[in-house]
């Protein structure tokens, strides 16, 4: 009825929307958090398999192609008219795997939320006219800083998970760049495999000039794709966990920054026309 | 003082005090907006990132199958060229930063 207690009523229903949209957001942040430690907890078992696999691969790149290459240098056809490549050694014989593990740690959970105080109510007496109106003026003024405070808690909440929406998406990123490398590592070395299976049934003792150049040609293409591997294997370990360790700590900063839920102060909403018309007509 | 002048002297209070909370608020409500902006921009970068990463993969998947090819032909034919420019791909694919590209999207490179 009253124009300030509606106004100052009004501002405290919607910090009351605000707080609870914010507590919806809340929610939604914690099951992403949730969907977040699950993700770093299956990226490490991941790292750990490619890890695995990765030295797996360099040990057969370092030992079995690397002697199949080797041998097939060391056959000598084609009367030594070919040039004399040296194979060097650049397959590191021991890639340890990466130590994950604290990477994340606990402090996922958040602030409980708090307790809502709405307004009250207050009489006024006849003569607390004047103290009534600045009470009034302070109602709508604490209705307002309310209305802010929800607000900007609600706008946080919003944020925060923008923010962990941001980090899955970095780690949806991660998760795809290590099963795309896997899957192409497989691929390369399923063509090396072949090509060491061709270089092995080259030993004899005469080769037709076409057969020897095919077979210098393909010693050359094993050769650059195992050194293709080796630096693809190499070099992309540590950005990608560095990567990983990025997001993983930007979640637990996300975390730290939360709001808790505001609390309403009073805001002490008179009935500003009923005040007044009660205290003129008496 | 009669209850109008009352009324009179008690909104003038009232007036003054509005006008002295008023810079307060106002500053405030700039801190929101800006915090609300703050907001959506992060709504548009994840959007972004999310498109961004998509096409990346798609073009990755498509330039891989490429390479993949290419050195089929090459060990067919035993052509090292062809080797050496799918290769040389390979590594061009392998030097994008993805996750240097979505950074970069929010720290607003």
């Amino acid at each position: 009825m009253g124009f300030f207690d509606s106004k100052a009523d009004k501002m405290n229903e919607m910090a009351a929307e605000f707080i609870a949209e914010g507590d919806e957001l809340k929610r939604e942040y914690n099951n992403l958090s949730v969907q977040a430690k699950n993700k770093s907890k299956e990226l490490e078992k991941k790292f750990r398999a490619e890890a695995k696999y990765k030295n797996q691969v360099l040990a057969e790149l370092g030992n079995d192609i690397h002697l199949s290459l080797e041998r097939f240098q060391n056959l000598d056809i084609d009367n030594h008219i070919f040039e004399n490549i040296s194979l060097e050694s650049t397959v590191a014989a021991n890639h340890g795997e990466h130590n994950f593990l604290n990477i994340i740690s606990s402090g996922m959970k958040l602030a409980s939320t708090s307790v809502k105080m709405m307004p009250t109510r207050t009489d006024f007496g006849l003569l607390g006219i004047v103290s009534a109106l600045i009470n009034n003026a302070e109602a709508e003024d604490n209705a307002y800083r309310n209305h802010q405070m929800a607000k900007e808690y609600m706008y946080k909440m919003d944020n925060a998970v923008e923010q962990v929406k941001n980090v899955l998406i970095g780690m949806d990123a991660i998760e795809k760049l290590v099963r795309d490398e896997h899957d192409t590592i497989e691929k390369l070395m399923n063509k090396i495999r072949k090509l060491k299976s061709t270089l092995d049934s080259a030993d004899k003792s005469d080769y037709a000039q076409a057969e020897a150049d095919y077979l210098k040609s393909i010693y050359s293409i094993a050769k650059k794709i195992q050194e293709s591997l080796n630096r693809k294997i190499v070099d992309a370990n540590g950005k990608i966990t560095a990567d990983y360790n990025n997001y993983c700590s930007e979640l637990k900063s996300i975390n730290k920054g939360l709001p808790s839920t505001p609390a309403l102060n009073d805001g002490k909403t008179a009935k500003w026309l009923e005040l007044i018309g009660g205290s003129i007509m008496s | 003082m009669n209850e109008i002048e009352v009324l009179k002297f008690a909104y003038h209070v009232f007036d003054n005090y509005a006008n002295h909370t008023q810079e307060k608020i106002t500053e405030k409500d700039k801190e929101l907006a800006q915090l609300a902006i703050a907001c959506q921009k992060m709504k548009e970068i994840n959007k972004i990132s999310c498109t961004y990463s998509k096409n990346f993969f798609e073009q990755r998947e498509v330039t891989i199958k490429a390479v993949m090819n290419a050195l089929d032909t090459a060990i067919e034919m035993g052509d090292t060229e062809i080797a050496d420019m799918a290769l040389k791909l390979l590594d061009a694919e392998d030097e994008k930063d993805l996750i240097g590209t979505l950074r970069g999207f929010k720290e607003g490179i």
